[in-house]
Formats: structure tokens, sequence, C-alpha cells
């Protein structure tokens, strides 16, 4: 460096902004054999991405949730460069109210402790995915939860739907925003790809307005189209 | 008493660099940055054009600093502040903003685009010997040295996401999000965009992150100039936003490197300079409408900038120093050269 440079102290200490992925999954017993083996791919390659993409890999977190007869946490909410691969284990009935209230869970726990350490956050998102319907047990007081944090802007939410006996109608009501898509045959492999990216572009976005009606036309970050995975 | 007549009083350097993530996706600089010092005033704007609308919004940062600092250096507008009192001169700063926002109005009529593709954030210092003043709408940076004391004032209450912000042509941000303070006996001030947030202040806090301020200015006083801060702020890999960089920063005391002002005249202004062509964002005609030779003319005239071919300043690198300079090519693709018009009145005595 010359004396005649512009030299400077920076800060080098500030931790990167997050932006917590909570992808609940349906692991009911007629998710088995090849809807889950190609969701078991399909996750590996999203953590495989997130291993190595260099910005997601430190400002992506996921936590996996699968639900059957019960919810459980598959991979608990970690940073997308220690993520690894998941066995899915197919039993029991659709208890999808149980798995929004653990994911719900997780997402409130996870800003809680996002705040208390000063870290700067994206809005988190939750992935839905199933092939039937819930089961009625808590279910309505689930989604009424779920959708009340959706309208406080508190959770992103996307709804997807495997396969042909899926009823949309209750699907659609996990969402007061986007309407359930899709997923094109078993395209699992497709979607994690444009989730990969999705979360890439919301963990380096700049800027928007959050308080401005007139810029909701072209606020929020711009997602890769969803043609790749959706059937819709 | 401030000294009667003091061309020397501030030095002011800035820059605007393009961010990383811009630069991958082959986007602009939708940053931009004016200031101006006539004697002992001096007046610095830098504004932050929303990520979102991306390009169009180059226009509305860009047209909010130079209204800015057009409108502070007028004789009418220094013999006011140089008169009022702490919160009268607040007052004089708040229709700073105002006159900003009808010129955004305006210059996106002209554009034909609604107002929200100009979204830009705007933080704002005017300064005499013993009164300074700072105000912003969104999440600017303002740093001040006062006494022996550096900090970070006006900092945005973020909202929950780390991703919004307040644009001066949010609805109600002028009652909600407009930030403004009265300081005397500042020696140094610095406005930043927030892309250099992570890099110059502590995250979770907000506060001043004070070294980089203390040593910024020193570079300042050592009177090194706008060419080396861009070429700081472009050597930043490793910023954690990816975004736009912008810095001004101003000090009292003038380095015996720094050239002595031009005789004859004691203003000085510079601005960055968008990067795209304004025309080039019209929306599509329909086939069967009327072509568009003249423009739609905004109500208030001589606000918009407008595209001239014939009024290209005689010191054009001077004209654009220290902006956004990796675009600088192709903002001008045919030789035209875009020109705010009362700014173009400044541009005799450049001093950059």
């Amino acid at each position: 460096m010359s004396d005649n440079s512009w030299a400077v102290d920076l800060n080098e200490d500030n931790p990167d902004p997050r932006v917590a992925c909570v992808v609940l999954t349906d692991v009911s017993s007629s998710m088995s054999g090849a809807p889950i083996a190609e969701l078991e791919k399909g996750f590996a390659e999203f953590v495989h991405y997130l291993n190595n993409d260099k910005l997601a890999s430190k400002r992506t977190e996921v936590a996996l949730v699968t639900f059957g007869s019960d919810a459980t946490v598959l991979v608990p909410m970690q940073e997308g460069r220690t993520l690894q691969p998941a066995n899915f284990v197919c039993d029991g009935s659709t208890n999808m109210a149980a798995g929004i209230n653990l994911a719900l869970d997780i997402i409130e726990k996870r800003k809680k402790s996002y705040r208390e350490a000063g870290i700067a956050y994206f809005r988190p998102w939750l992935i839905v995915m199933t092939d039937g319907a819930p089961d009625r047990d808590g279910f309505e007081a689930a989604v009424r939860r779920l959708n009340e944090m959706e309208g406080k802007n508190g959770v992103t939410v996307f709804a997807i739907g495997v396969g042909p006996s899926v009823n949309f109608e209750t699907l659609g009501r996990l969402s007061i925003i986007r309407t359930p898509a899709p997923l094109a045959e078993l395209k699992f492999s497709e979607f994690f790809a444009w989730l990969s990216a999705s979360l890439s572009n919301v963990s380096n976005s700049t800027p928007f307005n959050g308080n401005d009606a007139e810029v909701r036309d072209v606020d929020q970050v711009p997602l890769p189209p969803l043609s790749g995975w959706t059937a819709a | 008493m401030p000294p009667e007549r003091h061309a020397d009083y501030w030095t002011v350097r800035g820059a605007s660099v393009v961010g990383h993530s811009h630069l991958e996706k082959d986007l602009g600089c939708d940053d931009a940055y004016a200031y101006g010092t006539n004697d002992t005033f001096v007046v610095a704007a830098v504004a932050d054009g929303a990520g979102s609308v991306t390009g169009t919004s180059a226009w509305g940062s860009f047209v909010a600093c130079t209204s800015v600092v057009q409108d502070a250096l007028t004789p009418e507008f220094t013999r006011a502040f140089d008169a009022a009192s702490a919160e009268e001169a607040r007052d004089l700063i708040r229709g700073l903003f105002a006159a900003a926002l009808r010129r955004i109005t305006a210059q996106a009529r002209w554009m034909e685009l609604p107002r929200s593709r100009l979204s830009t954030t705007l933080a704002v210092a005017v300064a005499r010997p013993d009164l300074a003043v700072f105000a912003q709408i969104g999440d600017g940076i303002i740093a001040v040295e006062s006494g022996r004391e550096v900090r970070a004032i006006l900092a945005e209450e973020k909202e929950e996401y780390a991703n919004t912000t307040w644009f001066i042509q949010s609805p109600g941000a002028f009652r909600t999000a407009y930030r403004s303070a009265a300081i005397g006996d500042v020696t140094a001030f610095a406005l930043s965009t927030d892309g250099m947030s992570y890099k110059i202040t502590h995250a979770s806090s907000g506060t001043a992150y004070v070294p980089f301020f203390q040593t910024s200015w020193r570079n300042v006083r050592e009177g090194r100039g706008n060419n080396q801060l861009a070429t700081m702020m472009r050597g930043i890999v490793e910023d954690q936003t990816g975004d736009d960089k912008t810095l001004v920063l101003a000090t009292t005391g003038r380095s015996a490197l720094t050239p002595p002002p031009p005789a004859g005249s004691t203003t000085t202004v510079a601005s960055s300079w968008p990067s795209s062509d304004p025309t080039a964002w019209r929306p599509a005609q329909p086939a069967d409408s009327p072509a568009l030779d003249t423009p739609t003319e905004p109500d208030t005239t001589a606000l918009a900038v407008r595209p001239s071919t014939t009024d290209k300043p005689e010191r054009s690198d001077s004209a654009v120093a220290g902006t956004g300079t990796a675009k600088k090519a192709r903002a001008f693709p045919n030789g035209a050269w875009w020109m705010h018009p009362i700014l173009r009145k400044l541009v005799a005595p450049w001093r950059v």
C-alpha cells in the first residue's frame, strides 16, 4: 500500500443476517415407495447446494420436520453449512396439525434467539408438503395459528401437493396469500433446486419497503420461476 | 463567532460504487450522492434506490440528492440557514425533503412510471460552523464528530426483518419515518447508505464503529481524494451485503495538500450519476397509439431530468467523478448527456 492510498479500519465482527426455513413434510404411509425415495433424494441435493453456496451456507438455516401419526424433528434448525442428508421413514396417518405447530414453535424460537443475539434476519419460510388430506384432530386450531402468523408477516408459507390424492381445498387453507402448488410428477429434485435458489436470493437481498402499499406490486425478493417443478 | 469568510472551512469527499451482487447480475448502481459547499456552508446528501425496483430507483436517488444540494446552495436558502435557530434550521431541512419528493414525482411522471418505481431513501446534512442539521428517511448511516466524541445518530428503528426500510415516497413516511437532529460544534460528519452498514457500525445496536470514522476523516484531513475513496470502497469484497456502497465524508480544516478553491468562486458541487438512460424505462406504447415525440411535461416546470444532446458539460470527467463509474461508459449510449437543468448552472466551478 502506498502512502497515498485510503486506509481505514473496518468492523469485521458483525454476524451475517439469517433466513430460517422449516421443511415440513408428510411421511404418512401413503408416501412410501417412490415418493419418499424422491423426497429423500431431493432433500440430499438441497443439502449439497446449501453446503457449497458461499453465502447461503452461512445465512440459510434449515430444520426438517416430518409428520405421520406424530410430528418429529428429523433435522434440528441449523446453518446450511452443517446440514446433512436425512433418512425418511413412512408410517401412520397425516397429523399435519402437529407438524404445523411444531414447525411454528421452531420458527418462533429461532426468531427469539436471533433477537437475543442481535442478528438481523429475513422473514422465515415454511414449506409444507403432503400427498393427502390432513387428520381432523387439531387441524382448525393449527391453521388459525398459521394464518395469523402469516397475516402478521411472521412467516412465508408455501404449500405443495404431491400426487393425485391431495385435497387442494384443504391445503389451500394453509396460506392466506399463496395458492398451493401441485408438484409435477415427483419432481422433488427440481423443487429443492428452486428452494435453494430462492433462499439464496432472499439471503442476499437488498432492502425493499415493508410499509408501502404503493410498492406492493414490486416488493419482495424476486424468486425464480416455478415452472421447473409445478404442474400448475 | 464563526469567521466572516472562510472559503476552505469544509473539505468534502464522496463516492458511490456498484455492489458485488449488482455486478454479478449486470445491474447498475442504485445509490447516489451529491454535495456542495459555499464559504462556511456545506450540504451533503446520500440516497439508496430500492433494490426491488433497481435501475429506475437510481433515478429516484439521483434526483433526491441533486434536488437537495441545488436547493440548499441557493443564496436564499444559505442566508436563511445562516440566520436560523436550531429549530428553524430543522424546518428548513424538512423543506428540502419535501422539494426532493416533488422533483421525484415530476421525474416519475416524465419517465411515465409510477412514483414507487423511483423509491429511494434519503439522508441529508446541512451545516454552518456552529450548527449542523441532519435528517433522514430510511436506513442510511449518519455519524458525527462533536467535541471529542464520535457517534452514529438517527439510526432507523428496524422493522422486524433485515430487508425492509422506509422510502421518502412511502405513504406516511414524513409523518412516521422522518427524523432530524440539530447538533452544535460538529467538526466532521459522514453519510452512508446501508451497503456499508456491516463494516462501519455494530450491526446489532446500530452504533458507530468508531475506528472506521476516525480513520476515514483522517484520510480527508490528509488530503486524499474521491478516487482513492472509491478505490478503498471497491476493495471491500466481503461486505456481507453485496449492496451498492456510498459514502460522503466532510471535515473542518483543510490539508495543505488540498488544492485551493478556484479563483472568483467559492461554490463547489459534486454528484454521482445514474448509469441508465431515463427514457429507456418507459412502458412500451401500444402500436395504435400516437408516437411519443414530445414527452408529457410535468406540471412543475424544469424539475425533471431530461435528455439533452447539447448540454455536455465542459469538464465531463469532473461531473461524474467518484461515482458508480463501473457503468459510466454505458450511461450515455449515443454520446448524449443528461443534465439536471439547475445542476447545470452549478457545473462551472467543479472542484472535485
